[in-house]
């Protein structure tokens, strides 16, 4: 009896003891949930009238559209205001809830469709709350929202000039896979040229009206006969690849989505420094297809497709006992997946994350467009090195000629007599 | 819009009068051969006639002319609403951002009601122009950089423009999204003008250093003595005192009792510093011209855009949100040097008229109004030197030709 009592007290001591370590890891175990800290977010604007419908379209007539070309739907401020909604739900803790100037920074492209769109985001995201409300039967306040002129934007809108750039496309466009392409494509191009009456070259003016199409499509509009056997493929493949091009090889990358990803880096390296300064906690992006595209490409992660209206891409920064994580997730339908860096994991360390993209990301965005492709380019070819050698061998010549007749000149002004001569006509 | 009609019949008055006396001569000249019953037959039978050209006059004047919209452009300048002190000073008792809910330098909710309501202001002045639904085509809104701005603007889009029966996205939302175009503080060369222009720092500068500011800051260094001694930091220029007086501005407006040292000082004295302050920015005609040319050369382009293509009616509001100085700069640029430091909320309205219907386009003109204060919803009309209040727009175009300046113009002259 007296054995079988000592047991059952070491089984309830034993019992206890897991107990208590049991609760212990578990503990430790949330310890180990890492903390968000901060995030970028990107979008696409939300559902849009056509840019600028193709000649022969028969829903030219703007009475099709409630607003002018390029300009948002109530259906696209919707997509947008649910967007808002679901971002905060998903940053509810890290925004605590209400707008601070101090937490917060949007910017936009200088195009009505996205601003439109952030505004739409904003009033889902940030509701005004009791004493934030400045009239009473008004569920909504004004937030700031930034935007530089599209030609002297860099960073969102990617339009700023950039020569190398142009030069660097242009060689990827010869690229013998992008070349392939388009010579597939010809027979269809001629064929677009024909019932559009639009000329229809590249690949970019096939994405142009494949975008027309699926608006009109999305709109219920009865599409004419003709795009039956091009509508959707193969012209969704086409724009599809329109959005891989322009920033296809590592040069376009570090041009083109560079500077953004650049930004985002420095907000978090700031952030783990403590050093961020307003210290905040969220940027909002509002731009186009284009960007999302240029993004995840440049980040290695682009997976050939048309980046749909409100299209997110979000950075998040999170901490683990010191160490700091990057995440990237792209939602571009409900769902939100995790996409991952290639070399790194879903959580990839910011370090790693920084080494990673080190050679997509310009040090001096405005001198790399300028400098000169001819002497930055790996490759020298054959004609370059013979022109350079050239040019080189003319130079030379042409200094030794100079420095000849600088020479000769200064014997002759020497010369007492003529220095006298010029010295009495200037007293006259 | 009741301005405008009054004095659309006063020019249409006028028109009938000239023909009716040309038309009399003639018929005196007729008369001396007839007898005297011809005569007062004639004379009724003329007397009806122009009665009933003058009653068509007035009859189209009240149908505003074919239905056309008086106002063919609408170009507003104004001033954000109430915010909080952008910075303090070290014997501040608010010197604490508890005082402050939104931050510094941040629009107050009494701000953006103010702007609420000098949107539906507006609305009520110009709803003809912005039609009942919002369109890109007739609404153009730019903003400085500046939070406060932006924000202004938003405010003031909520009144201005809500959403139509037809344009409601969301049920019992009575709200949607309008763009606002900001510029960052170093491009601008618009609104706030801080881009660099090396000409007009050195005249600026040489502003500061004038005759007049010496004397000035000779003049109240006593002042500058009791300011230094109780804000407890150096106050030496006017500029210090414009920035001490904008705080203690926004602390009275919200409620807060300003320390005793102000009582002699505050509000007149020191106002009075503030806008020699303010006016240093434009001292000059090519300092004006420099920082309130770009404006005033915009509205003209505007104006004279729409001008060249109304066959096509488009009508147009345009709104530029900007600072104090803003308002302030263009005031001094139109002409009008006496101009005080802008309240909140100060607005300037330009505004090309139709002139009256069949008398063609050369006869559109430009009206000028100021308000001083988002306190005030009645404007007042200025006229421009060398213009009368009703000023034709060749006549605007003219009277300004000396301060619009291009942005290309600005980008040379500033780097010469």
């Amino acid at each position: 009896m007296e054995v079988f009592r000592s047991t059952l007290k070491w089984v309830y001591l034993l019992v206890l003891a897991w107990g208590l370590s049991a609760t212990f890891a578990l503990s430790h175990a949330e310890d180990a949930t890492p903390e968000l800290v901060m995030v970028n977010v990107l979008f696409r604007h939300g559902d849009r009238t056509p840019v600028n419908p193709y000649p022969m379209d028969p829903y030219r007539n703007s009475s099709f559209w409630s607003t002018g070309w390029g300009q948002l739907t109530t259906v696209g401020m919707k997509q947008h205001y649910e967007l808002g909604l679901w971002l905060r739900q998903r940053y509810i803790s890290l925004l605590k809830n209400d707008y601070a100037k101090s937490d917060v920074y949007v910017q936009s492209t200088d195009v009505d469709r996205t601003l439109m769109s952030v505004e739409s985001n904003l009033a889902g995201l940030f509701p005004p709350r009791g004493s934030r409300m400045f009239e009473p039967n008004l569920k909504w306040q004004p937030i700031p929202i930034h935007t530089i002129p599209e030609h002297l934007d860099h960073v969102l809108a990617m339009k700023k000039p950039c020569p190398r750039y142009d030069a660097e496309f242009a060689l990827a466009r010869n690229l013998p896979e992008v070349k392939d392409l388009e010579k597939q494509y010809q027979g269809l191009f001629k064929y677009l040229s024909l019932h559009t009456g639009s000329e229809v070259k590249t690949i970019e003016n096939a994405e142009y009206i494949h975008s027309t199409l699926f608006i009109e499509t999305l709109k219920n509009l009865t599409l004419p006969e003709w795009t039956k056997p091009v509508y959707p493929e193969p012209l969704r493949t086409i724009a599809q690849w329109s959005f891989a091009l322009p920033a296809y090889t590592p040069e376009l990358r570090r041009l083109k989505g560079g500077p953004l990803v650049k930004e985002w880096i420095d907000h978090f390296q700031k952030k783990r420094a403590g050093t961020l300064e307003p210290d905040r906690k969220m940027y909002i992006y509002s731009a186009h297809d284009t960007t999302v595209a240029n993004i995840l490409s440049t980040l290695g992660i682009f997976e050939r497709h048309c980046p749909p209206y409100a299209s997110t891409v979000l950075a998040e920064l999170y901490r683990l006992k010191n160490t700091y994580y990057v995440s990237i997730v792209y939602k571009n339908s409900s769902e939100a997946r995790t996409l991952t860096l290639p070399g790194c994991s879903e959580l990839c360390e910011l370090d790693k994350f920084v080494s990673l993209t080190k050679s997509v990301i310009p040090e001096n965005w405005e001198k790399e467009c300028h400098y000169h492709l001819l002497f930055s380019s790996e490759d020298l070819n054959d004609l370059s090195i013979s022109a350079l050698a050239t040019s080189g061998i003319l130079s030379l010549i042409l200094l030794v000629v100079l420095i000849i007749g600088f020479v000769r000149q200064r014997q002759q002004i020497n010369d007492p007599f003529r220095y006298q001569t010029v010295s009495t006509n200037a007293d006259a | 819009m009741r301005d405008s009609s009054q004095s659309a019949e006063y020019r249409y008055h006028d028109q009938p009068a000239m023909t009716t006396s040309s038309q009399f001569t003639l018929t005196s000249n007729l008369i001396k051969h007839k007898n005297q019953r011809m005569k007062c037959f004639t004379v009724s039978v003329l007397g009806i006639a122009i009665f009933a050209i003058l009653l068509a006059y007035v009859a189209f004047a009240d149908k505003d002319g074919d239905g056309k919209p008086d106002i063919k452009v609408a170009y507003v300048i104004f001033r954000h609403g109430d915010r909080n002190p952008t910075e303090s000073y070290a014997t501040d008792p608010y010197n604490d951002i508890k005082y402050w809910p939104g931050g510094w330098g941040a629009l107050t909710n009494k701000g953006k009601l103010q702007m609420y309501k000098l949107g539906k202001y507006l609305r009520s002045r110009y709803a003809e122009l912005l039609g009942e639904t919002y369109s890109s085509e007739r609404l153009l809104v730019r903003s400085s950089y500046a939070d406060r701005v932006i924000m202004s603007a938003g405010a003031l889009l909520a009144g201005l423009q809500p959403p139509s029966t037809s344009e409601i996205w969301l049920p019992g939302f009575n709200w949607h999204p309008i763009p606002i175009h900001s510029t960052p503080r170093s491009l601008d060369q618009l609104i706030t003008v801080k881009k660099k222009c090396p000409r007009y720092d050195k005249e600026l500068k040489e502003a500061y250093q004038s005759e007049e500011i010496s004397k000035i800051n000779t003049d109240i260094a006593d002042l500058y003595r009791h300011l230094s001694a109780n804000t407890g930091q150096n106050v030496s220029t006017v500029l210090d005192v414009e920035f001490l007086f904008n705080t203690l501005e926004i602390e009275e407006a919200n409620g807060h009792k300003l320390p005793d040292w102000t009582k002699e000082i505050y509000p007149e004295k020191m106002k009075e510093i503030a806008t020699i302050s303010v006016k240093i920015f434009s001292q000059t005609p090519s300092m004006k011209r420099f920082v309130g040319g770009p404006l005033i050369n915009d509205m003209i382009e505007k104006m004279v855009e729409n001008h060249k293509h109304s066959l096509d009616q488009k009508h147009e509001v345009f709104l530029i949100a900007g600072h104090d100085m803003t308002v302030l700069n263009v005031m001094r640029a139109l002409g009008f040097d006496e101009t005080s430091k802008p309240d909140i909320g100060a607005a300037i309205l330009i505004e090309l008229h139709a002139g009256p219907p069949g008398l063609g386009e050369s006869t559109d003109f430009v009206k000028l109004f100021y308000m001083n204060s988002s306190s005030t919803t009645d404007p007042i009309q200025l006229s421009l030197n060398g213009c009368d209040e009703i000023c034709s727009l060749d006549s605007f175009v003219s009277a300004l030709s000396h301060v619009a300046i291009k942005p290309s113009e600005w980008e040379t002259e500033c780097n010469n």
